[in-house]
């Protein structure tokens, strides 16, 4: 059974989900000459800011936020030069369109704390190209020299002709090219950077209305669990398929690649399908390893190259100790995708700190 | 099987032994509620049971019937407790990724409604069952706190 207002539609589910989800949908056209690797990069505003009639600026981040707050520091970097409110701000995930590339790199990656070191010309270029655009299109409308205007609060502002609302101005200033070097602030006239704000998303985590990864939810979807080999290279010697297939509200099993997926009517028939499989692996040379193996291989590698510096810095024992932990160090995230085929849209919609690499790998398996 | 959720009474086509957690997120749609450790451990699943903070992922369906179950999507405006707890998270930014903060407010919101002034202890013991991986501990003790001066 389901309730039919829950269930969401395909255009509310992209509404709810853009802002966690990564969104897959792009609601705008992005030209494709934008589209590089290269680092002269000409950034079309409306792919990173969108403002509405309502003043509503809707800022698409192309780093993703997974508690670090980063969706609220690059929202802090446009704010500064683009001169909206804070109030104002919504931020959502971008797509992995190639012009939402981490610059410097060929791809949309977040990582090794490098986020707003690799954005912070970027973001704030794209803040004051936008506000130079608003500007010019109010220079137009009041037939007064851009040198006589400014920015305030969203509006903007000339002392003899009042103001004008970022959200009246939009659509005119969207036809305007974007300027090659916007003017930048400089670090004294700072009003935004360097304040500690209220973070963005903090309302919708803190009622349950913000849509991890596990969250997604289409009409109709089924769930998946998935039983993947114990070890890199062990092989799938048997699994008991008709006693899976027997569970109340399991759908399908299906053989992939590297493991065994059980489609269910819900999660929990899924997990019991899971358990019903029995899978069993031939491990190959893995079945021997054990835990003081792998650390028996951990300090010999800590003997060998570069490892001199660290070993006079810290001491021979507490070298090795932190080398090894090192090689150890694993990372245990709340995995889950949504994988979603029509005939409008085929896509497949997750989490992923190195998006691209995700969407490669998720295609493959 | 029937059961009363958020206000609504509905019926529900499946086994008994479903853990409530899947009923919520899967058949009803109610996402708010998360999946965790799957073995009461973590407190992500929590809802209200007859108005106490419970394990979903441990709570079997047909335990349900005749009781008033409520999550997160039914609490956060359903009173002055509740909306004050709400304020504080978002006054003191409490929540970073956010995946445990649906438990973490349920178990709050319980406490303040039964203790309205809870002490530090009072807090710890309430809300110690509840592990979040970003450590936003001293920022949920001080936001109950905050929202208990508020009431």
């Amino acid at each position: 059974m389901s309730i039919e207002n829950e269930v969401l539609t395909r255009r509310s589910f992209i509404g709810r989900t853009a802002a966690y989800a990564g969104s897959l949908i792009v609601a705008f056209h992005i030209p494709k000459v934008f589209s590089q690797e290269a680092t002269d990069v000409k950034y079309p505003p409306n792919a990173f800011i969108r403002i509405a009639p309502d003043n509503s600026v809707t800022l698409t981040i192309n780093h993703l936020e997974v508690g670090q707050g980063i969706n609220t520091a690059f929202s802090q970097l446009i704010a500064e030069e683009l001169g909206c409110r804070w109030e104002d701000i919504q931020a959502i995930s971008s797509s992995t369109d190639p012009v939402y590339n981490t610059p410097g790199f060929p791809l949309v990656t977040t990582g090794s704390s490098m986020s707003v070191r690799t954005s912070w010309e970027q973001y704030r270029k794209i803040g004051a190209g936008m506000r130079e655009m608003l500007k010019q299109a109010a220079s137009r409308r009041w037939g007064v020299s851009i040198e006589s205007l400014s920015v305030e609060n969203g509006n903007v502002v000339n002392p003899q002709k009042g103001k004008l609302a970022f959200g009246e101005l939009a659509e005119e200033a969207s036809r305007l090219p974007f300027p090659e070097n916007p003017p930048l602030k400089r670090p004294n006239d700072y009003k935004v950077i360097g304040k500690s704000l209220k973070r963005l998303d903090s309302h919708d985590k803190s009622t349950g209305k913000a849509v991890f990864g596990m969250d997604v939810r289409l009409p109709g979807m089924l769930f998946a669990m998935v039983v993947r080999p114990p070890f890199e290279n062990s092989r799938l010697v048997s699994y008991d398929e008709d006693a899976t297939r027997k569970i109340p509200g399991v759908v399908d099993v299906v053989k992939f690649a590297r493991g065994v997926a059980v489609v269910a009517r819900n999660t929990h028939a899924a997990r019991l399908g899971q358990t019903a499989l029995n899978a069993t692996w031939d491990n190959g040379a893995a079945s021997t390893a054990s835990t003081e193996a792998f650390m028996g291989q951990f300090k010999e590698a800590a003997r060998r190259d570069g490892a001199r510096r660290r070993r006079a810095r810290f001491g021979e024992r507490e070298h090795e100790k932190r080398r090894a932990y090192t090689h150890a160090g694993i990372r245990i995230p709340v995995p889950g995708a949504c994988s979603h085929g029509t005939d409008e849209f085929n896509g497949l919609l997750r989490r992923h700190d190195c998006r691209n690499l995700g969407r490669n790998a998720d295609a493959d398996q | 099987m029937n059961i009363n959720i958020n206000g609504k009474d509905i019926v529900v086509d499946l086994d008994g032994d479903t853990p409530l957690l899947w009923v919520i997120r899967d058949e009803l749609n109610f996402t708010g509620t998360k999946f965790g450790c799957g073995m009461a451990l973590c407190g992500a699943c929590t809802i209200h049971v007859d108005g106490r903070p419970t394990r979903s992922c441990s709570f079997p369906l047909k335990a349900a019937e005749g009781r008033k179950l409520t999550t997160i999507e039914g609490v956060i405006d359903s009173d002055r407790v509740a909306k004050a707890v709400v304020a504080a998270w978002e006054d003191d930014s409490v929540p970073q990724c956010g995946y445990c903060q649906s438990g973490q407010v349920m178990t709050a919101v319980a406490l303040l409604r039964e203790k309205p002034k809870p002490s530090d202890q009072d807090i710890d013991s309430a809300l110690g069952g509840h592990i979040c991986r970003c450590g936003t501990y001293q920022r949920i003790r001080s936001a109950i706190h905050e929202a208990a001066s508020k009431l």
